[in-house]
């Protein structure tokens, strides 16, 4: 259940160059987006893009509203701001992803 | 000091030359003469001073410029502000009528620091005139006087809770009222609340189940005060502790070197967003089976691991089983992993397995308070970390001995009490 992912707003010329990042562009790094149930997508990303668009893009993919579902990054939550570069991740880092936690009872 | 030892300096003592080192003394009633060069620190006391008048009708020049020890002015605030008799119509008004006036005076003092300051270094400058001692003497008056009204907050503080405690309709109505109040608020509203919206705020409302947007918020901003507890988010034990993630109900049976990486880069993480550099203890929520909350925490000063369920069934009947059959034997046995790498991470050793000699206690079960409900084991859960940070464990004890901070058996006072905790950040 892997897919490989565009993301749409990586500019013209970088997927140009599709067969210079697969060799190792040190301005795009590839990230694994992993869902709670496992499911992963897969996308190449300027290091300097804000996440924002990545998470909007993935949200977008799998029909949920960006604003119910939680990005996380070695267990510490993405903001909005945040870059690969800002975030210092590496080339096939994985961003888990969680939906809402609610609890008063054990059933 | 060079410009004290300037030629140029005409300070006269006996004839009063208007100059003290090439600086115009001017007039500031009612001071006197003062220097120019920190004239204007002058006029911010005495507009500070106006301003905390409004408050305190029994401040005066006079009785500022005299020395007071720190009760000095409790009487006058005593009768200013009065022990409000919580009647049950009218509590919540009277309480936040008065925490206004006490906030809005705290904000007006808290100006003395940064006006002591720059009044300071502009003193060792010159001369010292007289002036400098009546301004000294009322800036240290006013640092008493903010102490003064900071207990006043707090004891104010204190007696709601308490009044919330014992009366938890009121409260109930109070905060059903506030979420009606609030709802119609736009998203702007929320802007100042990272990641927090209306509706992560209405789990607040009376028998909700709490998300885990409230959850972390208040370990991330709790924690982050407390600089001494590393508290994780609600997805560190899923990740790091269980098999699946999202259920969070088999602990992980093998336990790997990637396991290892992904804790440190966690912990890491956590450590530079909470801003913690030196912490000796850890907080680890876990949210069960998509349905509960409960708790676990690591203790490195009294060398103990608890796990704590407000659920009264999972505790007591555990707890009379053999250990091996212990429903969180294997969750105590990955914390006692991780307590090792968390050590090491430290700059400690410590050595759990197969060590007789080890003097830690790991509670699978720790006896806490329990709900009696089905909706409160978010609050329990926020409040087993209340207690960590202010007694270093949860404390079951009655009322007197946990002052504003103890366990009730309808936690609804609680919850406004956190609600309304949230409404006072969003406006700093």
């Amino acid at each position: 259940m892997s897919e490989e992912q565009q993301v749409p707003f990586t500019s013209q010329q970088d997927m140009n160059q599709q067969d210079d990042t697969k060799t190792g562009d040190p301005e795009t790094i590839n990230v694994k987006v992993v869902s709670s149930s496992g499911d992963e997508v897969f996308f190449k990303i300027k290091r300097t893009t804000q996440l924002r668009k990545l998470l909007g893009a993935y949200a977008n993919k799998v029909g949920k509203d960006v604003n119910t579902i939680r990005f996380l990054y070695d267990g510490t939550r993405i903001s909005e701001t945040d870059t690969p570069h800002s975030l210092e991740m590496e080339d096939n880092d994985t961003i888990d992803v969680m939906v809402e936690q609610v609890g008063g009872y054990s059933s | 000091m060079s410009a004290r030892r300037s030629p140029n300096r005409k300070v006269q003592t006996g004839s009063m030359d208007l100059t003290i080192h090439r600086r115009v003394l001017k007039e500031c009633p009612p001071f006197g003469y003062v220097c120019s060069c920190n004239r204007e620190q002058y006029l911010e006391i005495l507009t500070l001073v106006r301003n905390c008048r409004a408050h305190l009708p029994f401040l005066s020049f006079r009785l500022l410029s005299t020395v007071a020890s720190r009760s000095h002015y409790q009487n006058a605030l005593d009768q200013t502000f009065p022990a409000l008799p919580f009647l049950p119509d009218r509590a919540y008004s009277d309480f936040d009528t008065q925490m206004k006036r006490i906030q809005n005076l705290i904000l007006q003092l808290s100006l003395v620091a940064r006006i002591k300051q720059i009044f300071i270094g502009s003193i060792g400058q010159h001369r010292v005139l007289p002036s400098d001692n009546v301004a000294l003497i009322i800036i240290a008056n006013l640092e008493l006087l903010l102490d003064n009204v900071q207990s006043k907050k707090s004891s104010l503080e204190l007696s709601w809770w308490k009044f919330l405690d014992n009366n938890p309709r009121k409260a109930q109505n109070l905060l059903n009222n506030l979420m009606k109040e609030i709802r119609p608020c736009s998203e702007e509203f929320w802007k100042n609340l990272r990641n927090i919206s209306f509706h992560d705020f209405s789990t607040l409302g009376p028998g909700r189940w709490l998300n885990d947007e409230i959850i972390n918020y208040f370990i991330d901003k709790w924690c982050s005060q407390s600089r001494t507890t590393l508290g994780f988010s609600t997805f560190f034990a899923g990740t790091c502790l269980f098999e699946d993630k999202v259920t969070c109900t088999v602990a992980k049976p093998v336990l790997t070197a990637q396991d290892e990486l992904r804790v440190r880069r966690s912990v890491n993480r956590r450590q530079q967003m909470l801003n913690l550099k030196a912490w000796d203890s850890v907080f680890i929520p876990i949210h069960e089976g998509s349905t509960h909350w409960y708790s676990a925490r690591i203790d490195f000063r009294l060398k103990r691991i608890d796990i704590y369920d407000s659920l009264q069934e999972t505790c007591i009947i555990n707890r009379q089983k053999p250990v091996s059959l212990r429903k969180n034997t294997n969750l105590m046995l990955n914390l006692m992993w991780l307590t090792e790498i968390l050590a090491s991470m430290r700059g400690d050793t410590v050595c759990l397995t197969n060590n007789p000699g080890c003097t830690w206690i790991c509670d699978p079960h720790s006896r806490v308070p329990f709900q009696p409900n089905a909706f409160d084991c978010g609050v329990h859960t926020l409040w087993h970390l209340k207690h960590i940070l202010e007694y270093r464990s949860v404390y079951s004890g009655g009322q007197d001995e946990v002052e504003g901070f103890s366990f009730s058996s309808d936690m609804v006072g609680k919850r406004l009490r956190l609600a309304m905790e949230l409404l006072q950040d969003r406006k700093l």
